[in-house]
Formats: C-alpha cells, structure tokens, sequence
C-alpha cells in the first residue's frame, strides 16, 4: 500500500509542473496587469507606476518570472557580506544592475512555492499562505457541510430511487435530480435569498455570523442558520449528481445473482437493499469523490460571492478580477493539490469498498 | 392654581419627551462594501474607496471640505474629513501657505496632534520611499515646516492654487508612534503591521477589527473631542450587490455602500425613489462627480507624438483626418440623441454635461447650454467639412470631397470607437451612437475590449475615439494635464487627444497661479475655459449620472450631501 502511493505521488510529480506552467502561462498572456489600472487615476505619476511594476516584476520574461515564483528568488541574486545590498548575481539568468541605474538591486527574499513561498499578494500586501490560510476554514466547513449533506440525501435517495424503479417516487426523484442539476446555483441562491430572508424573514441573507465591532464569529453550532442556505445550495447539484449514479448502479446490482440468492434465502428487503445491493452500489460514488473536490473549489467561487462567504471562493474571485496574480497562483496549486488528492483517495475508497480489488 | 398645574404638567410632558429624544444615541451603523477588504487603512498609502471609507473617520486631515460646496472650510465640522485648521493665510508671493491648527485634537492614546504630524507624513511622501500614490503634491510643493504645535508652513515651488486642494490630498499619521516603528527607512512604511490594524488614530472612531471577506469595523472614540453618539461603524463585505441590496431591504443592514460610495444602482433607482416615499426608508440623490465622454483624436493616429519637444516648443502632431477638423466633431455633438443615450446607458439617471467636469463641481459653468440633437445641422456642417451623401442612399457612409481639410477626397466616413468591455453603461451608451451615427450615414466600428488593451491604445494615442470615465474628479476644476500639451505625452499623459489651444493654456495657467486664489475670480477663468472646451469639443461630453445613498430609517439625525454620506457621524443615532 505504501509502495502505491509513493508510486502514485510520484506520478503526480510532471502532473503538477504541467499545471504549474498552464496556469501561469494562461495568466502571463491575460490582457493588463494590476499596475495597468493604476493608468487613469491622475493622481499616480508615470514613474510611481514604473517602480510598483519593477518592484512586482512584471516586467520581467516569462520564463524569470515563472522560475521566480517556482523556485524563489534568492538565488539570482544574493547578498554575501550580509550589508543588505545584492554582491553576487546568478549571471545566466540575472544581472547585478538590471535596471541599469547603476546601482545593485536588491537580493532576492523569495523562496518560491516549491519552498512554500507562494510570494505576496499584490494588493492585500500580504503573504499569499496567510491570505489562503485565513480563509480557508470558512471554505473547508461550507465544502464539507455540503458534501456531508450531498452525501446523506443523495445515496439514500439514490438506492430508494432504484429499488421503488418506476414507481412515484423513483419519477418524482429524478425529474428533481434533473432540476437540481441543470439549475445554475447563482440563480438558486437569489431565489432562496429572496424567498427565504427578504419574504420570509426566517433565515440571514448572507454572511458567516452576525456582523460584530470585534469581528468574532461564535462557534459553528450557534451560527447554523448562516450556513443553512449556501449549504443546501451548494449541495443541490451534488444531491442530484450522487442520486443519478447510485441509482444506475444500485439497478446494475440489484439484477446481481447474489442480491437474487439472498432474496431467495429470505433475507428482509432492508437487509437485502442497504447491506447488500448498497455497499456494491456505492463503488461509483468513490470515483467520484474525486472530481467532486475539483467541484466544491470551483463551486466556491459562486455560492460563496453570492452568499457572502468568507471563503477562498472569494479570494478566487476578487483576486481574478483585479489580476492578482500570486494570489490566482497560490489558488491554483491548492486546487490542483486537492484534486490530486482527491483523486488518490478515490482509489482508497475503493478497496475500502469492494474487498476483490487490490493495490500494490 | 389650575393653570399652574397645566403649566407644570406641560413641562412635565415636554422634560419626558426631550429625555427620550436625548436617550436616541448609540446603536452600531452597518454599512455594505462591494469593492473587496481595504487593502490598506495607512492615510498615506490608501487608494480604494473602502479604504478611503475607513480613513476619512479614523485620521485627521489638514482642514475641512465644505459638504455643501466641496470647496476648503476654515474652521467648521465635518465628522467625514475630520479637519484640523482653523485658519489659512497665503502670502502676497503666493509661494508660503501658513495654516493655523486646533489644539484641542489628540491622538487616542492621549498625545495631541499637533503640526509636527503632518510635517512628518509628508516627508514620508517626499522621501518617494513608499507606495504611497498621493506624489502629485510633490509638483507644487517645496517644502512642509511645523513653526510649532499648532502653527504649519508649506512652502511651495511655484505659485498654485491647486496646492491647497492636494495639500488636503492624504490623512496625517501620527508621528510619536509611527516614526520608531520606520528606524529611519520610510520604505517601511508598505510594510507596517499598523496598515492592516490602525491602533493610534484620530477620529471620530477607533478601528475595530478586519476579518477577511467579511467586514470592517470601527469603535467609538470616547476620548474624541466632542461627544460621538454611535456605538460603531460596520462595513460588511458583500460582493455581490444585488445581495447587498436584499440585506439592506431586509432590515440587516442600514445602508446600501459605505461612507464613500453611494451604490444603489441607476436600475433601481426609481423603485427606491418610491419606497423612500412611501416611508420605507430614507435616500438622497445627487449628482456624480464624475462623466462619460468619448475622446476624439485629434491629431495623427498614424504617428503618435508629444505635444511639446524637449525645449518645450509645439510639435507639429499631424491632423487626425476626420476629427482634426473642429466642423466634424461639432456636428458629432449634434447627431446624437442625449436623452437615448442617457435613456440607454443609465436608465435614465443621469444629466447630459456641457463640457469638462459635472454639476457637482464648483468651477463647472451650468448656464451653458449643452449641444442639442439636431441631425440637420450635424448634417450641413458636414457637407460644409467636405463630407457628403454622395448617392443618395442613407444606408452607406458619407464620403469626403475635395474640400475636407485632411481626409483625403473619396474617404469613406468610418471610424473606430472603443470603450472596456464588461462595463454596461458605455457598451449600451456605444451602441445607441452606432445607432444615431448610422442614420446620418457615418459607419461606426464600435468594439469593447479589455481595459489593459484600451489603455495601451488610450495612452498611446493610437485610436480615432475612445468612450471612458472619470470618476472621483478632485475638488479643485484644474485639468491643465488633460487639455494642454504638458499633458500631451506618448504612453502617459492624461491629454491622450492631443488637444491645444493657446487661449485655454493661458487661462488654465492663470487660474493656477493667481495671487490670492479667490475662488470665484478663478471660477470666472474656468468658465471661460469650459465655453471654449464646450465649442470645440476635444470630449465628446456625454453624461454625468445621478448617485444616490439609501439609508434605513432606523438611522436618525443623516446629514448627507454630495460625495459626503455622514457630514455629522457624531451626531447619528442608530435604532436597534
């Protein structure tokens, strides 16, 4: 087992570059940069403009400003005699004097993301971890709360679909599934918001907790109504998405010679439905756990600028619009560490599962 | 006696009623912010009006802006600007303001503030060591001396009556407590923990707490100056507007925007204006101190150069081949519709503007007339310009003859229009021009882009029009950058047309350096400027739209007037 997932770690080495470099590709080549908007406010003068983009780097090729923020900084250019001034540079790729002032830049101060330095956030000024990090729980307990509950309406719904097939409740569940799927969850959330906070008036429109001078949101427990509607949202598609595949599956079992053999033997219909046909049924739901991480990032960036979520949805959101481009970055390898994951533990599950499929 | 007792019952009554009115102070304001966290809460470093939102009732600045005129006030209240003089003088030079401080103003930690602390913030700007984009000061400004505590001298390094405005143009820090934290480096500055958790400042309120993504908030001040009634101040974060919108008519909220945005969108404005009617809750419309315009280049596209060369001297710039020609755009003026586009762009909220600047400004001249839409007479102008109907059919483009001054005879009359993609007043206020322009038999390429590229082509002066805004316009009317060849520069001047006109250079340099700076002397000056401006229509001068702040009626004694939503935070109360 351990051998696997060396193995497969491994294997997801060159996935992960290739990521790294599609994404910051696809980001140099967007039109404009955070400096750009600087250019119509009178009030900043060229050469303000000219030191921001030399302090950010934007200036620099692609392939500098790639490796920078791959591998850091810090061995361009460097400082030996400790007096704060770059003596030495890495010449095939940085000069003392890039700007040809005269003067020696700075050394380096940036470790890159293979040291766990995503950088810092051109316009929160602060470092990218600690923006992610600082919003990363409110991501994680809406996530989790949603594919709890995604988890728990949907497989049920899923083997009751199958085993009444035909029947009202098989009809209505998936003329619902079809609903919840095809409906986009921006449009499902203004609906909620206005029936159930503005007409209504049972439940909050949006936000974590109640708004407060000391900015302290009271444990989950006391603040479940805030997170009822992002996460029923949320969770509709995925309710939808886990009863469609259960019930497939659930059908494909059902006509199994085992299920037959143990209704012969006469065992209860529960017993038969949701021991036997359930487990073997669920084999579809771990492949796709996995994709489903990959959906609850980019659902994220929805529920939460809808609901006013304080999660890292919004940080995607705001730091795409204003070409943040450290933050994007850092969201990105997140993301694609999640999936990667994600995926890792869909094959897990699976010898969980099914005991006759096996890993080495 | 029994009328003693009816006088005393009536003083009775009218004690328990006063009582209850006074009992009308605290409750916490909760405002809503669409633009993101504040990057920073440094009054030198701030750029964003949320940041700007929290600045304005945390630190104190030079003097007060007059809510009602948005002109300097000497003395006087303004809870938003928080000022410190109370009084000017300006020597007979014109080149020494000397300011007159309050001393009765402390820092919350008890130290006063005093003239030193504005001398010190400006040499963190002048050391040009911060990110700090406020530099513009820096071009009129020599020097920042604090005689004494209360006593502060600006030496300037030439005579301009736009120094007073950018004089007000960032927050004062406090120096006791920033300055150990710098050790001697102003580039420190963008780096102080104190940017994101302000602890000395100077205001009606203290700062609160910054939670990511979710709100900001304020405290009050107990060691203010002057009693503060609210309890606080929360700007929640909500990045939808439409959602923003539900929380405030849901009654979880007080107001739609903060302090420095309005943010009831021209789509709604109407309903709101029903409502606030009907006594649902309270607005106050005004009108934006920004506009749309379209800009024509005037001179040639093909060969993009500077209005002046290195000694100073006008550069021949070419004629851009249609617009080069006064004629052409005065007719562009008349053949459109105003109230389509206005109609179009901004459901209707908005007023069309005569030339440079909005009603909201005081150098604006409002007894001009604004062009009219009158297809007729853009359409003998143009003939006179040497652009005709060659084949009688409306449906094709006018075509120039031998007699237009620099398109070339056989031109068709086609042109592209530019504007940011994604912005959804000016793609529908584009179209309607497209629309009107096509009747008249001028072919518009109206395009959106993204708004890296248009400023490329804006700045680079490699366009035929451009549609853009400006917003946030500065107190002062001065545009001497934006419609006289100093600003005429290849890749960053504001004067991206290439517009020049000897009369409104002169004008535009006596109205900056005039002895004394008396604002309606220079008032005259800018309105001879706009008449100028209004005929020879560099800008094509669109619309200014109407702004409206929308507050519940749970928040008592709202003094708001244009671009100051809370002239008087101290003396709000809020119902709980």
């Amino acid at each position: 087992m351990i051998k696997y997932i060396i193995r497969r770690l491994i294997q997801a080495i060159p996935t992960f570059f290739g990521i790294t470099l599609l994404s910051y590709l696809l980001l140099w080549l967007a039109p404009g940069s955070v400096v750009e908007r600087l250019y119509l406010a009178p009030n900043i003068k060229a050469e303000t403009r000219a030191r921001l983009a030399a302090q950010l780097g934007i200036n620099d090729p692609f392939h500098i400003q790639y490796l920078r923020w791959l591998a850091g900084d810090d061995w361009l250019r460097w400082d030996t005699d400790g007096d704060g001034i770059a003596d030495q540079a890495f010449r095939p790729l940085a000069k003392l004097d890039e700007d040809g002032d005269g003067l020696p830049e700075p050394p380096g101060d940036n470790y890159g993301i293979l040291r766990g330095d995503f950088g810092r956030s051109f316009v929160k000024k602060q470092p990218v971890m600690e923006v992610l990090l600082t919003n990363l729980p409110a991501t994680l307990e809406l996530g989790i709360a949603a594919v709890v509950t995604s988890l728990a309406i949907g497989i049920p719904v899923g083997v009751l679909s199958a085993v009444t097939q035909g029947r009202r409740f098989d009809k209505v569940s998936r003329v619902m599934a079809v609903i919840f799927d095809a409906v986009p969850n921006f449009w499902l959330g203004y609906i909620f918001i206005f029936v159930f906070c503005r007409v209504f008036d049972i439940l909050p429109c949006g936000g974590r907790c109640v708004p407060n001078l000391y900015g302290v949101c009271p444990p989950l427990l006391e603040r479940l109504n805030y997170m009822l509607l992002p996460t029923v949202v949320f969770a509709a598609g995925f309710v939808a998405l886990f009863s469609r595949y259960v019930r497939a599956s659930t059908l494909e079992v059902l006509s199994q010679d085992y299920i037959r053999t143990a209704r012969a033997k006469g065992l209860a219909p529960q017993v038969v439905n949701f021991r036997h046909a359930m487990r073997n049924a669920m084999i579809p739901v771990a492949t796709l756990l996995g994709p489903i991480i990959t959906n609850v990032w980019a659902g994220a960036i929805v529920i939460e600028s809808v609901f006013a979520w304080p999660g890292i949805g919004r940080i995607a959101f705001t730091s795409a619009i204003q070409q943040d481009y450290p933050v994007v970055m850092g969201i990105v390898i997140f993301a694609s560490i999640g999936t990667i994951l994600g995926f890792l533990l869909s094959d897990f599950l699976y010898v969980l599962i099914d005991p006759r499929i096996r890993i080495d | 006696m029994y009328r003693t007792l009816r006088v005393l019952l009536l003083v009775v009554v009218v004690s328990l009623f006063a009582l209850s009115a006074s009992a009308q102070t605290g409750g916490i304001l909760i405002g809503t912010n669409f633009g993101g966290d504040p990057t920073t809460i440094n009054p030198l470093l701030t750029n964003n009006t949320v940041d700007l939102a929290l600045v304005e009732f945390l630190f104190p600045s030079i003097y007060n802006i007059d809510p009602e005129t948005r002109a300097p006030m000497k003395g006087g209240r303004n809870d938003q600007d928080n000022g410190l003089a109370l009084d000017w003088s300006l020597s007979d030079d014109g080149l020494v303001y000397t300011f007159t401080l309050r001393d009765d103003v402390a820092w919350n930690d008890g130290t006063p503030v005093t003239a030193y602390d504005y001398e010190f913030t400006f040499a963190a700007l002048a050391s040009g060591e911060t990110s700090s984009p406020r530099g513009s000061v820096l071009q009129s400004v020599e020097s920042v001396e604090a005689v004494d505590d209360t006593t502060l001298v600006v030496n300037l390094k030439l005579a301009s009556c736009r120094a007073l405005d950018e004089l007000d143009d960032f927050g004062i820090l406090p120096k006791h407590h920033i300055e150990p934290l710098l050790a001697g480096d102003f580039a420190e500055m963008d780096n102080l923990e104190f940017n994101k958790h302000p602890d000395v400042t100077s205001g009606v309120f203290n700062f609160g707490a910054l939670v990511a993504d979710e709100q900001t908030s304020m405290v009050r001040n107990e060691n203010h100056w002057m009693p503060v009634s609210p309890d606080g101040y929360i700007i929640r974060n909500v990045p939808d507007q439409l959602v923003g919108i539900e929380q405030f008519l849901a009654g979880e909220v007080n107001s739609v925007g903060t302090a420095g945005s309005a943010s009831v969108p021209a789509v709604r404005m109407q309903e709101f204006r029903d409502r606030a009617e009907a006594g649902e809750f309270q607005v106050y419309e005004y009108v934006d101190d920004g506009l749309t315009f379209v800009g024509f280049n005037l001179a040639d596209r093909g060969n993009p150069l500077n209005g002046l060369d290195e000694d100073g001297n006008p550069v021949d710039q070419g004629k851009h081949h249609f617009f080069g020609d006064v004629r052409v755009r005065q007719a562009l003026a008349q053949a459109v519709n105003y109230v389509d586009i206005i109609e179009g762009a901004a459901e209707g909220e908005g007023v069309q503007v005569n030339s440079f600047g909005t009603p909201a400004l005081w150098g604006y001249d409002a007894s001009i007339e604004p062009w009219e839409y009158n297809p007729e007479a853009a359409l003998a102008l143009l003939a006179e310009a040497g652009f005709v109907d060659h084949d009688d059919d409306p449906g094709t483009p006018l075509v120039a003859t031998e007699d237009a001054l620099y398109a070339e005879a056989g031109t068709e009359f086609a042109f592209e229009l530019l504007t940011n993609s994604g912005n959804l007043v000016r793609e529908a206020a584009g179209t309607v021009i497209q629309d009107q322009l096509g009747q008249i038999g001028i072919a518009v390429d109206f395009q959106t882009i993204e708004f890296g590229p248009l400023v490329t082509f804006l700045l680079g002066q490699d366009f035929d029009a451009i549609m853009i805004g400006f917003t946030n316009l500065a107190q002062d009317t001065d545009a001497r950058n934006v419609f006289t060849p100093v600003g005429d520069t290849v890749g960053g001047g504001f004067n991206f047309v290439s517009y020049r006109n000897d009369r409104v250079t002169e004008l535009y340099d006596q109205a900056l350096s005039l002895p004394g700076c008396d604002l309606s002397e220079r008032q005259a000056l800018y309105h001879e400027i706009s008449q100028i401006l209004h005929d020879e229509v560099p800008w094509w001068w669109l619309f200014a739209p109407f702004s409206m702040y929308a507050e519940s009626n749970d928040v008592q004694n709202w003094m708001p007037y244009a671009e100051t939503r809370y002239a008087n935070m101290a003396n709000i109360a809020i119902s709980p």
